[in-house]
């Protein structure tokens, strides 16, 4: 008989407790000093060595029990995280709402959007003043976003999640797990947040584990997220508007495919014509409709600028543009990951559609580009 | 009187205790259970078990801090009194003279009433 029983019971508690490494050893250590003093006194008390040993044990309980009262001190610790959304998040929600809804398709054969900057809160198109500036070769006011997406209604949820990690809002986060972090989430976001245990633990990391502090004001959920999940080999997902955090190596192996309408890189104006029956008309009859309350659009100039557009649309500039958009996606992010670099990912284009089929972490860093690209007036 | 006070009893007043042992100076756990059992004249006797938990919760509450310390010769972690204790103390200390002082004029009122052997004899 030896210490080593403090060991085996302190090694057993310790596999119970559901906390951070440095905090069970921390809690081992100070049980391994009470035994141990506990000990000397009762062998000082005149027991053998073995009784005082089984003594020692038998005063702390059985190591089940006593696991499930530290792990239950050490869960509430984790909840003491606070967040606090600032004024601004609520803006930049609505912000981006607003953008988004610019964005998607009216219904119609032609689908127009016209100029939005980041600071005007007015819904495009209608109230937009169409004809006094003539957009059509206004090249100045390049909408700060956004590709977009078809309308589904699992798609709608994903991009429901997508506007939601945006928000810039105040974080503060103190030693926080990872259940911690998904527990946030879930309050955070409307369709929720999960865990992917199964493939979380192929790669050791535990939903108890995770150190995660975060404290800066002006950074979106998103980029808490990528932050705090980098650290850890992890990232996440969205699944049917379900935000999964995953291991990376699971998420590399998965790839899925998004479609950009990348023309809103190209012109100021969107016009994307789907049925070549009369486009014109139909266009004409749009932006007639538009422009009613101004009162003063001379039919001959609209026709002209719609030319001018047509052959914009119809020119091999714009394929061009297509091309190098593709170049600069292959060169610029995750250059390896590509099929022409020895990768998986692969890139084409289909009309003014780039067709992209990659991880998701993938996915944000082109999105990322694009936005930024339209935003700086890139192309 | 039983030896030890009835543990339901005990498991309310755990924190007063240990609180109360810690005001009169910092001490590491196995020598706040030791003096808790001391000052109870070994009435009180907190198991290991129990008392880590219970300290590591009243840290987290902030009314107690810890620190490792080997200036005693051995690595020992070493909780103290926070001010925030030290209020959470006092305050609770008044209550619990209140209820207690309340639990004894009822107890008084039942003596009264029931007669005890000596007066029916």
């Amino acid at each position: 008989m030896s210490e080593r029983e403090f060991e085996h019971y302190l090694t057993l508690l310790g596999s119970m407790l559901r906390l951070r490494p440095e905090q069970r050893a921390e809690i081992a250590e100070e049980l391994q000093q009470h035994l141990d003093e506990r000990l000397q006194d009762l062998q000082a008390a005149g027991l053998s060595r073995e009784d005082a040993i089984q003594q020692a044990l038998a005063e702390f309980g059985d190591a089940a029990g006593l696991a499930a009262q530290f792990s239950s001190v050490s869960r509430r610790r984790y909840r003491r995280w606070m967040m606090r959304a600032a004024t601004a998040s609520v803006t930049s929600a609505f912000m981006v709402l607003v953008l988004f809804v610019s964005f998607w398709p009216t219904g119609g054969r032609i689908e127009l959007a016209l100029p939005t900057t980041a600071q005007d809160t007015n819904p495009p198109a209608s109230e937009s003043p169409v004809a006094s500036v003539d957009p059509f070769t206004t090249e100045a006011d390049l909408p700060t976003t956004k590709t977009k997406s078809t309308s589904t209604s699992r798609e709608a949820k994903n991009a429901d999640t997508r506007i939601q990690l945006e928000t810039t809002a105040a974080f503060e986060m103190q030693e926080a797990s990872l259940s911690d972090l998904s527990s946030m989430l879930a309050e955070r976001l409307q369709h929720g947040c999960l865990l992917d245990h199964r493939r979380m633990e192929e790669e050791g990391v535990d939903r108890e584990s995770g150190n995660l502090n975060w404290n800066l004001t002006n950074a979106s959920l998103g980029t808490m997220l990528e932050t705090l999940l980098d650290e850890m080999q992890l990232t996440y997902q969205i699944r049917d508007g379900i935000l999964v955090i995953t291991s990376q190596s699971a998420a590399d192996d998965d790839l899925s495919l998004v479609i950009y309408d990348a023309e809103v890189l190209f012109s100021s104006v969107v016009v994307v014509v789907r049925n070549e029956s009369n486009p014109v008309e139909e266009m004409l009859l749009q932006l007639v409709q538009q422009s009613s309350d101004l009162g003063k659009i001379e039919l001959d100039s609209l026709q002209a600028s719609i030319d001018r557009l047509s052959e914009k649309f119809g020119s091999q500039q714009a394929r061009m543009r297509f091309n190098q958009v593709a170049d600069l996606i292959e060169t610029q992010v995750d250059p390896n990951s590509w099929e022409v670099n020895g990768g998986v990912a692969s890139i084409s284009s289909v009309g003014n559609r780039l067709i992209v089929r990659q991880t998701e972490r993938t996915h944000r860093k082109i999105r990322k580009l694009l936005d930024d690209l339209a935003a700086t007036n890139g192309l | 009187m039983a030896d030890q006070i009835e543990s339901e009893l005990l498991r309310g007043s755990m924190d007063l205790m240990v609180l109360s042992v810690l005001a009169q100076s910092p001490k590491y756990g196995y020598l706040l259970q030791k003096a808790l059992s001391d000052n109870s004249q070994q009435q009180i006797k907190l198991s290991a078990g129990t008392m880590y938990p219970l300290l590591h919760r009243l840290e987290e509450a902030g009314l107690v801090s810890s620190r490792w310390d080997e200036s005693t010769g051995r690595r020992r972690k070493w909780y103290e009194l926070t001010a925030k204790g030290r209020k959470k103390l006092v305050k609770q200390a008044e209550l619990w003279q209140q209820y207690a002082n309340c639990i004894n004029r009822l107890l008084t009122e039942i003596k009264l009433v029931i007669p005890t052997p000596a007066t029916q004899g």
